[in-house]
C-alpha cells in the first residue's frame, strides 16, 4: 500500500526547506525560528504517525489497569455525584474488546477513565490517610510506564537531559501495565 | 458512597470542596474556551492568590473567547510605540532600526533605537526594547511587577534599565514594558552546545569557572535584598511564620491548570494533594526571581561577567528555596566532562553552589524546603507546558504557537523527576 500521507509530509518538508526557507528574511529571527520548528515538527510527525493508534490503545490499556486497581478503594473514597469508576472501566473494556474501535471511541474511553480517577484523587485529599496514601501511591507507581511512553514519544524534541535513560518507543509500547 | 473527612469545615467550604472534587467531571472544554463570568468567579473563589496575579488571570480569562492573535508586524508595533512615546516624551523623537528578538517561549520583544531629548542628558540615541505578551502566553504575568522589580534592583544586581511601563495596555494592545537593550549573550559562541541535551547551557570548563561566582553572588543578593527599600507595591507581602506564600503559588498553579488544560491527568492531582498538605512555613521574605538559571542572564564572554539578569516576570515575594530549587533543577544543568558531576545551571557542582550561596547571602538552605520546591517547580512546569501551552495553541492566541507546541514535549521531561520525587515521599 502506498502511503500518500507520508509522501505529503515528505513534500511539505522539502518545500519548506528548499523553497520557502530561501525567501525568509534572514534578519527576522522569529520567522527563521518558526520555520525551523515547523519543518522539524513535520519530520517528527512523519516518524510518529505510524504509531499513533498503538499509542492511544496503550493509554487506554494503562488507565484501564489503573482504574481496576483503584475500584475497591473508590467505593470508600468518592463524594456523591462523582463519575463512576466502574462505569468508566466497563466503557473502556468494551472499546478495547471491540473489533474496530475508532480513534474517537478510544480517546473518549480514556477521557472517562482519567476524569473518574482524577475525581477520586481529589476526593481522597480529605480522606483518612491510609486510603489517601493507597490511592496516591497506586497512581504514582503506575505512571512510570505512562511517562516512559510519553518521554520516548517526544524524545526527538531534545528536552531529555539524559536520553540514554529513556526507553525506545518500541520498548515503551511493549511494557505491560502496572496495576 | 461516603464522604470521609478528617476535620470539620463550614458549609461554604464543603460546597467549595465538593466543586473542587467534581471539577474534572463538571468543567468542559467549552467552559475553558469561552469562560462565563460565573466560571471565572468560581476560579477566583477556589484558588485565592496574589492580587496582581488574580488580575492577570482574570484578564486572560475574560479575553479567552476573543479572536486569535493576528497581525504581528514591526510596523504595527512601531505604531504602538510612537503612540506611547508621544504621551511620555518631551519634544520630537524618532524610532528606527526596529528588529524582532527571538528566544523565550512567551513574550513579544522588539528592539529599536530612540533618538530623543533624554532628560538630564540632551539629544541622544538609546537602544531600547519593548516587551509585551501576546493575547495569551505560557505565563500570564504582570509588566507592572516586572517594572517595579527591575527598578528596585538597579545598582544591586546587573539588570536592564527600565524606562516606562504601560501597565494597563492603554497604548499597547497588552501591558508593555520599555527597557534598555543590554549587551551580552546567553550562550557562549566558542563552546559547542550540541554535546549536551535538555535545556541547559554548556559554558565549557574555563568560562564556567569564571562565571559561576557571579551567578551565585547575584542570586544571594536578590534573596538578601531589603524589600522595604523600594516600591514593590504590586507585590503582596506574605506573612512570615505562615504557609500563605506557598499556598498563593500553589493556588496560582492549580487555577491555571483548571482554566487551561485539555485533559485530566490523575498524577497531577496526586502532586497537588501532596503539595497542599506539605506547604512550608515561610521563615523570611525574599524577592524571588522566578526563573533564575542559565539562559536567563546575559554575559560578556571575554570578560566572563554577567551584564544583565533577565526575565523577572515570574518574580514574587516569598521563599528563597523556590529559586534555589529552580536554579539547581536537573533539566537546567548538565553533567561535567567527568560524566558524573552535576553542574548547577551548567556552572558549578551542587555542594559548591550551596556553600557559596549560604556564605554570600547569610541565609541557610533547608533541605526539606528544597525538596518541597523541587516538587513544586516540576509540577508548575508540567502544568505550564501541558496545560497552558495546549490551550494557547488551540485558541491561536500567541505569536509563536509552534514554539509552545514544541515546548509541550518538555512537560513529560519534568513529569518523571516529579514522579520519582513523589514516590519517595508518599
Amino acid at each position: 500500500m502506498a502511503d500518500h500521507i507520508d509522501n505529503g509530509l515528505i513534500a511539505s518538508i522539502k518545500a519548506l526547506t528548499d523553497v520557502v526557507a530561501q525567501s525568509v528574511d534572514p534578519s527576522n529571527p522569529l520567522a527563521r525560528e518558526q520555520l525551523t520548528l515547523v519543518t522539524r515538527y513535520l519530520g517528527f510527525l512523519r516518524q510518529r504517525l505510524p504509531y499513533q493508534f498503538e499509542r492511544d490503545r496503550f493509554e487506554l490499556d494503562h488507565y484501564l489497569a489503573l482504574a481496576k486497581a483503584l475500584t475497591g478503594l473508590a467505593q470508600n473514597g468518592v463524594v456523591a455525584g462523582a463519575p463512576s469508576l466502574e462505569a468508566a472501566v466497563s466503557a473502556g473494556e468494551a472499546v478495547l474488546l471491540s473489533a474496530r474501535p475508532t480513534t474517537a471511541q478510544v480517546r473518549s474511553a480514556i477521557d472517562k477513565l482519567t476524569t473518574a480517577i482524577s475525581v477520586l484523587v481529589r476526593c481522597v485529599a480529605a480522606a483518612e490517610p491510609d486510603l489517601r496514601r493507597q490511592v496516591e501511591r497506586k497512581v504514582t507507581v503506575a505512571s512510570a510506564r505512562l511517562f516512559d511512553l510519553q518521554r520516548a514519544w517526544y524524545l526527538p524534541m531534545g528536552f531529555e537531559p539524559d536520553p540514554k535513560l529513556v526507553p525506545t518507543l518500541e520498548q515503551a509500547l511493549a511494557a505491560p501495565p502496572i496495576g | 458512597m461516603q464522604i470521609l473527612e478528617t476535620s470539620p469545615r463550614s458549609d461554604q467550604s464543603k460546597r467549595s470542596n465538593l466543586a473542587h472534587c467534581l471539577a474534572p467531571a463538571t468543567i468542559t472544554d467549552a467552559d475553558r474556551d469561552a469562560p462565563s463570568d460565573s466560571f471565572i468567579a468560581s476560579m477566583r473563589e477556589r484558588f485565592p492568590t496574589e492580587r496582581e496575579i488574580d488580575l492577570m488571570l482574570n484578564r486572560k480569562m475574560k479575553r479567552r473567547a476573543g479572536p486569535p492573535f493576528l497581525d504581528l508586524s514591526l510596523a504595527r508595533v512601531t505604531e504602538y510605540v510612537n503612540s506611547f512615546l508621544r504621551d511620555h516624551v518631551e519634544g520630537d523623537f524618532e524610532v528606527s532600526d526596529q528588529k524582532w528578538f527571538s528566544g523565550g517561549a512567551s513574550k513579544i520583544q522588539m528592539g529599536f533605537q530612540l533618538t530623543w531629548n533624554e532628560p538630564g542628558v540632551g539629544r541622544s540615541t538609546t537602544r531600547l526594547v519593548v516587551r509585551m505578551e501576546p493575547t495569551e502566553s505560557m505565563n500570564s504575568t504582570s509588566r507592572l511587577r516586572e517594572f517595579q522589580v527591575l527598578k528596585a534592583f538597579a545598582g544591586t544586581v546587573p539588570v536592564p534599565r527600565v524606562y516606562w511601563v504601560d501597565d494597563e495596555g492603554k497604548w499597547f494592545p497588552e501591558p508593555a514594558l520599555i527597557y534598555a537593550f543590554a549587551e551580552g549573550v546567553t550562550k557562549p559562541r566558542l563552546v559547542r552546545n550540541d554535546q549536551i541535551s535538555g535545556t541547559g547551557t554548556n559554558f565549557g570548563p574555563e568560562l564556567r569557572k569564571r562565571l559561576a561566582p557571579h551567578f551565585v553572588r547575584h542570586l544571594a543578593a536578590i534573596h538578601a535584598f531589603d524589600t522595604s527599600s523600594s516600591d514593590l507595591s504590586s507585590f503582596d507581602m506574605p506573612a512570615v511564620g505562615s504557609t500563605e506564600s506557598a499556598l498563593w503559588q500553589l493556588n496560582r498553579a492549580r487555577r491555571v491548570w483548571e482554566e487551561d488544560r485539555g485533559e485530566d491527568l490523575p498524577f497531577v492531582e496526586v502532586a497537588a494533594n501532596w503539595l497542599e498538605r506539605n506547604l512550608p512555613v515561610l521563615d523570611r521574605v525574599s524577592v524571588i526571581h522566578g526563573d533564575y538559571r542559565s539562559g536567563n542572564f546575559l554575559f560578556r564572554e571575554e570578560a566572563a561577567e554577567i551584564t544583565a539578569v533577565l526575565d523577572w516576570e515570574r518574580g514574587y515575594l516569598g521563599d528563597r528555596h523556590r529559586d534555589l530549587a529552580w536554579a539547581t533543577a536537573y533539566p537546567f544543568g548538565h553533567l561535567a566532562e567527568d560524566g558524573a558531576t552535576f553542574l548547577v545551571s551548567g556552572l558549578m557542582p551542587l555542594d559548591e553552589f550551596c556553600e557559596s550561596y549560604e556564605k554570600l547571602s547569610g541565609l541557610t538552605i533547608d533541605p526539606k524546603r528544597m525538596q518541597f520546591f523541587k516538587i513544586f517547580n516540576c509540577y508548575q512546569l508540567m502544568l505550564s507546558t501541558l496545560g497552558t501551552g495546549y490551550r494557547v495553541v488551540r485558541q491561536g492566541k500567541s505569536h509563536q504557537d509552534i514554539v509552545l507546541s514544541w515546548a509541550g514535549a518538555a512537560g513529560y521531561s519534568f513529569a518523571e523527576p516529579l514522579r520519582l520525587a513523589l514516590e519517595e515521599v508518599l
